[in-house]
C-alpha cells in the first residue's frame, strides 16, 4: 500500500513538477506564477482553495504571494467587500500557519478547530473544514508556505507528500521567475541607457594581422549615439570592421585602442576627430581578448567654452601687462596679493619684495605713513586715490605717481580686496610746473619792461627839447628795447650774440661796416639781461655818433672792439671799447646828465655790476663798458624745476 | 597837506634790481622828505642793508635777476619792519607765506608806490 501510494504519489508530482515547470516559463508575472503553482497543488490533492506566502525578512511576518483563482471566487463568494486589488500582507507568524513556518515541518489538522496550534482564522475567512500547510525551503532555511483548505473528507498523508516533493520545484520556479525578471529588469535598464545615453557606447575588438600588429578593429556592438557622432547607420556598421564602414578612419583610433588594450588599463583621451570636426572625450575600459569598450562624449562645446575663456584670460593679461600703468592687486589692508610687471620694472623690486606690505620700501620716506594711514580707513571710503613718490630704479629717483584704487566687492557687498592703478605723472606734474614758472616768468618780464618803457619815457620828456625830437628819442629806445627783447624770445637759449646785436643796431641807423666803421671782437653769448641794457647803451652811442659824433663827420672812425677773457670760475669778463677818432670839433657835453650818459655810468654798473667809462673829448667819444657774464645763462635763471 | 613831506624824515630801503625802476622809486620817496636807503639790485646788498639800525620800512622786487627777495622780508618780519612788495607776478605765482604781504603790481605809478608807503608806515604807527 506504503509503495503503491509512493509509487502513486511519484507519478502524479512528476507530472505536476512538469507543468510547472513549462508553465512557469510562459508565467508573465510572479503572482501568476504562484496561482500556476497553487492550482496544480489544488489538482494534485483535490484541495478546494490554497495560498502560497513568503516570510518578509524586514518584518518576519508573512505576506502572500498568490491566492488560488478557486480561493479568490470563495473569498468574494463568502465576503462582498472583498478585493483583489491588494494581497494580504503581514501576518503574524502564529496559529496553524505559525507552527508550520516555525517548526519548518508540514501539518495536516483535519480538525483545526480543536487543533492544539489553532489560532483562528482572520476576520470574514471563509471557513477552514480542514488545513494542509507545507513549507518552502531554501537553502535550509523555511522561507514560506503553502496553505491548503477544505479536501473533502480531509488531507491524507499522501497530499502532504505529493506537495512536499514538489516543494523544491515550486522555490526553483518562483526564484528562476524572479532572476529572470531582474534581469529583464536590468536588460531594459541598460538597453535604455544605451540607447538614450548621451554618450557613444562602442564595443569593438582589435583585428590584428599575421605578426600581430593592430590593423583595424570590429565593431562589436554600437549605440545610436554614433549614427550622430560618425554620421554612420549603427545597423550597417555592427559586425563590421571599422575600416570597411569608415575607410578614411584615422590611424589614431586604431593605434590608441591597440596601445590601451595591450595595456590592459582604464584609460581617456581627448582627440579632436578630423571626419567629425569634433572634440571627443573617450573613455576606455579594455577586457580580454583584444576587446574593449570605448565610452564617446563630445565635448566640443566646453573645449569652445575652455578655449573663449583662455583667450579671454589671455587677453587680459596682455591688456593688465600691456598698459603702461603699475597694477597691482590689495588685501583690505594693503597688502599686496598680486602685482603686474609693469611695477617690478619701475621700481626694481621684486614680486616677493613687493607682496605684503613691500611695496612701501619703493615709496618716497615721507610718503610711506601717509600711505599707511591711507589703507587704514580705506574701507571707509570705498575708494582710494593720491599722489606719491615712487623709486624709479632705471633714473635712479623718486618719480609721482598717482595711484587709484577700487575695491572689488562679494555678492553681499563686502570688500574683498582692491584693483590699483599707479600712473606716472612725473613728466606731467614737472611740465605743469615749467609750465606755470614759464608763465610766471612772462608775467614778470612784460610787466617789468612796461616799468621800464615808462621810466625811460619820463626821462627822455625831462631831457626837453622840441617835441618832434623827443618822439624821436623815445622812439629809437623803444625800438632798441624791443630789437633785443625779439632777439631774446627768439632764440631758444635766450642767448643773444652781440656781434649781431651791434651791427642790427647800426644797421636802424643806415650804417654798415666799412672803410669808416670797425667791428671786431670774438664770439659772444649775451644773456637776456645783460643784452637789454648793453642793447640800449650801443643805442645811445649810436645816436649820439649819428647827430655829432663819428657817424655824421666825414672821415671821422668808429671802431667797436670787444674781448673776452675767461675767468677762473667758468665765468666771461668782457670788455668793450667803443672809439670814435677823427671828429674835429669837440661834442658838446651836455650840461644836464643826458639819459645816454646816465644809462651808461649809471644804470650798467647798477643793473649788471659793470664798470663804465664815458670820455667825451677831442677826436671824439671813447667808452668802455666791462662786465662780468655769468658761466651759464638759460632762459629762465635761478629758477629750478625740483 | 598830503603833497608834501608825508615821509618826512623816513627811512626806507629799496630792493630792486632794475636801474631805471629803483631810480624812479627813489625819486618819488625822496620827493615826500623820505630817507631813501639803497638802492641796492641784489639779494646780498639787500641782505645788508636791512640790518641797518635806523630803517622805518622797505620796498622788495621779489625777482632779483631770478633770485627771489624773500629771505630779506623773513628778516625783515623778525625786525618788525613793514615792507611792500613791488612785483610783477599774480597771486598764485607766489609761495603761499608770501601771498598776504601787501604789494604793489608792476607797472606801477608813484603814487601807488607812496601811498602804499603811507599806509605801511601809518599801521606801523598805530601799532
Amino acid at each position: 500500500m506504503a509503495t503503491q501510494a509512493e509509487g502513486s504519489v511519484g507519478g502524479n508530482v512528476v507530472q505536476a513538477i512538469n507543468r510547472i515547470f513549462s508553465e512557469a516559463l510562459s508565467a508573465r508575472t510572479e503572482e501568476q506564477l504562484c496561482q500556476l503553482v497553487l492550482s496544480v497543488a489544488e489538482d494534485v490533492t483535490g484541495a478546494s482553495y490554497s495560498l502560497m506566502g513568503e516570510i518578509n525578512q524586514a518584518t518576519d511576518r508573512l505576506d502572500n504571494l498568490a491566492i488560488s483563482a478557486r480561493g479568490l471566487q470563495i473569498f468574494a463568494d463568502h465576503d462582498a467587500t472583498f478585493t483583489t486589488d491588494f494581497m494580504p500582507a503581514g501576518f503574524v507568524l502564529r496559529g496553524l500557519f505559525g507552527a508550520v513556518l516555525n517548526e519548518g515541518e508540514s501539518l495536516i489538522a483535519n480538525d483545526p478547530a480543536n487543533h492544539p496550534e489553532r489560532g483562528g482564522a482572520p476576520d470574514r475567512h471563509p471557513p477552514i473544514d480542514n488545513f494542509l500547510g507545507v513549507p518552502l525551503t531554501r537553502g535550509g532555511r523555511t522561507i514560506g508556505m503553502i496553505g491548503l483548505a477544505n479536501r473533502p473528507g480531509g488531507f491524507r498523508e499522501w497530499d502532504r507528500d505529493a506537495i512536499e516533493e514538489m516543494a523544491p520545484a515550486i522555490v526553483q520556479a518562483l526564484f528562476s521567475k524572479r532572476a529572470e525578471e531582474a534581469l529583464r529588469t536590468s536588460e531594459v535598464r541598460y538597453r535604455t541607457l544605451f540607447e538614450r545615453m548621451g554618450q557613444g557606447y562602442l564595443e569593438g575588438q582589435i583585428l590584428r594581422d599575421v605578426e600581430g600588429r593592430a590593423v583595424d578593429f570590429r565593431l562589436l556592438e554600437l549605440n545610436p549615439v554614433f549614427e550622430r557622432l560618425l554620421r554612420i547607420p549603427v545597423d550597417e556598421a555592427i559586425g563590421r570592421p571599422i575600416r570597411e564602414v569608415l575607410p578614411d578612419v584615422e590611424e589614431f583610433w586604431i593605434e590608441t585602442y591597440d596601445r590601451i588594450v595591450r595595456q590592459g588599463v582604464n584609460s581617456w583621451f581627448e582627440h579632436e576627430g578630423l571626419l567629425s570636426s569634433k572634440w571627443l572625450q573617450v573613455h576606455v575600459y579594455p577586457h580580454s581578448d583584444d576587446r574593449f569598450v570605448a565610452l564617446y562624449e563630445d565635448v566640443s562645446e566646453r573645449r569652445r567654452a575652455d578655449r573663449a575663456l583662455r583667450d579671454n584670460r589671455q587677453r587680459l593679461r596682455s591688456v593688465l601687462e600691456g598698459i603702461p600703468q603699475l597694477v597691482w592687486i590689495a588685501g583690505e589692508r594693503g597688502e599686496w596679493t598680486w602685482v603686474g610687471p609693469q611695477w617690478m620694472s619701475f621700481t626694481g623690486l621684486s614680486m616677493e619684495a613687493s607682496l605684503g606690505l613691500g611695496w612701501l620700501d619703493a615709496l618716497h620716506p615721507d610718503d610711506r605713513a601717509g600711505a599707511r594711514d591711507f589703507w587704514q580707513e580705506a574701507g571707509n571710503r570705498g575708494a582710494l586715490e593720491m599722489e606719491g613718490r615712487v623709486w624709479h630704479a632705471r633714473e635712479g629717483r623718486y618719480r609721482w605717481v598717482q595711484t587709484r584704487a577700487r575695491p572689488v566687492r562679494d555678492d553681499a557687498g563686502a570688500i574683498v580686496e582692491w584693483f590699483g592703478t599707479s600712473t606716472d605723472i612725473d613728466d606731467l606734474r614737472r611740465l605743469q610746473e615749467r609750465q606755470q614758472l614759464l608763465v610766471a616768468e612772462l608775467q614778470h618780464r612784460v610787466r617789468n619792461i612796461l616799468t621800464i618803457v615808462r621810466s625811460v619815457f619820463s626821462r627822455t620828456i625831462e631831457a626837453g627839447g622840441p617835441l618832434e625830437e623827443i618822439s624821436d628819442h623815445f622812439k629809437g629806445r623803444l625800438d632798441a628795447l624791443a630789437r633785443t627783447q625779439v632777439v631774446v624770445t627768439n632764440s631758444v637759449s635766450g642767448l643773444v650774440d652781440l656781434e649781431n646785436m651791434i651791427r642790427d643796431e647800426l644797421l636802424s641807423v643806415g650804417v654798415n661796416e666799412g672803410p669808416g666803421v670797425e667791428i671786431e671782437g670774438p664770439d659772444v653769448a649775451l644773456p637776456a639781461r645783460a643784452a637789454e641794457s648793453l642793447g640800449l647803451a650801443i643805442h645811445e652811442l649810436t645816436t649820439n655818433a649819428v647827430k655829432y659824433g663819428a657817424l655824421k663827420v666825414p672821415g671821422a672812425r668808429l671802431t667797436i672792439r670787444w674781448t673776452a677773457n675767461l675767468l677762473y670760475d667758468g665765468k666771461k669778463r668782457l670788455v668793450l671799447q667803443w672809439v670814435e677818432q677823427g671828429v674835429p670839433a669837440l661834442p658838446v657835453k651836455p650840461s644836464r646828465q643826458g639819459f645816454g650818459t646816465e644809462l651808461i655810468e649809471e644804470a650798467l654798473p647798477y643793473r649788471l655790476g659793470a664798470e663804465t667809462a664815458l670820455e667825451f673829448r677831442g677826436g671824439g667819444v671813447r667808452c668802455t663798458i666791462a662786465v662780468v657774464l655769468p658761466a651759464e645763462e638759460t632762459a629762465i635763471v635761478g629758477w629750478r624745476d625740483e | 597837506m598830503t603833497t608834501t613831506n608825508t615821509l618826512d624824515g623816513r627811512i626806507i630801503l629799496i630792493v630792486e634790481d632794475e636801474y631805471f625802476i629803483a631810480a624812479d622809486l627813489r625819486r618819488a620817496l625822496q620827493s615826500r622828505g623820505a630817507e631813501v636807503l639803497g638802492p641796492v639790485s641784489n639779494l646780498r646788498d639787500g641782505l645788508r642793508l636791512c640790518e641797518a639800525e635806523q630803517l622805518d620800512a622797505a620796498i622788495l622786487d621779489v625777482n632779483l635777476d631770478g633770485v627771489l627777495s624773500f629771505p630779506i622780508a623773513d628778516r625783515l618780519a623778525e625786525r618788525a619792519v613793514p615792507w611792500t612788495f613791488l612785483t610783477g607776478y599774480d597771486d598764485w605765482a607766489l609761495p603761499d607765506a608770501y601771498r598776504v604781504v601787501p604789494r604793489v603790481a608792476k607797472p606801477f605809478r608813484s603814487d601807488m608806490i607812496l601811498s602804499a608807503m603811507e599806509r605801511l608806515l601809518h599801521s606801523g604807527d598805530a601799532a
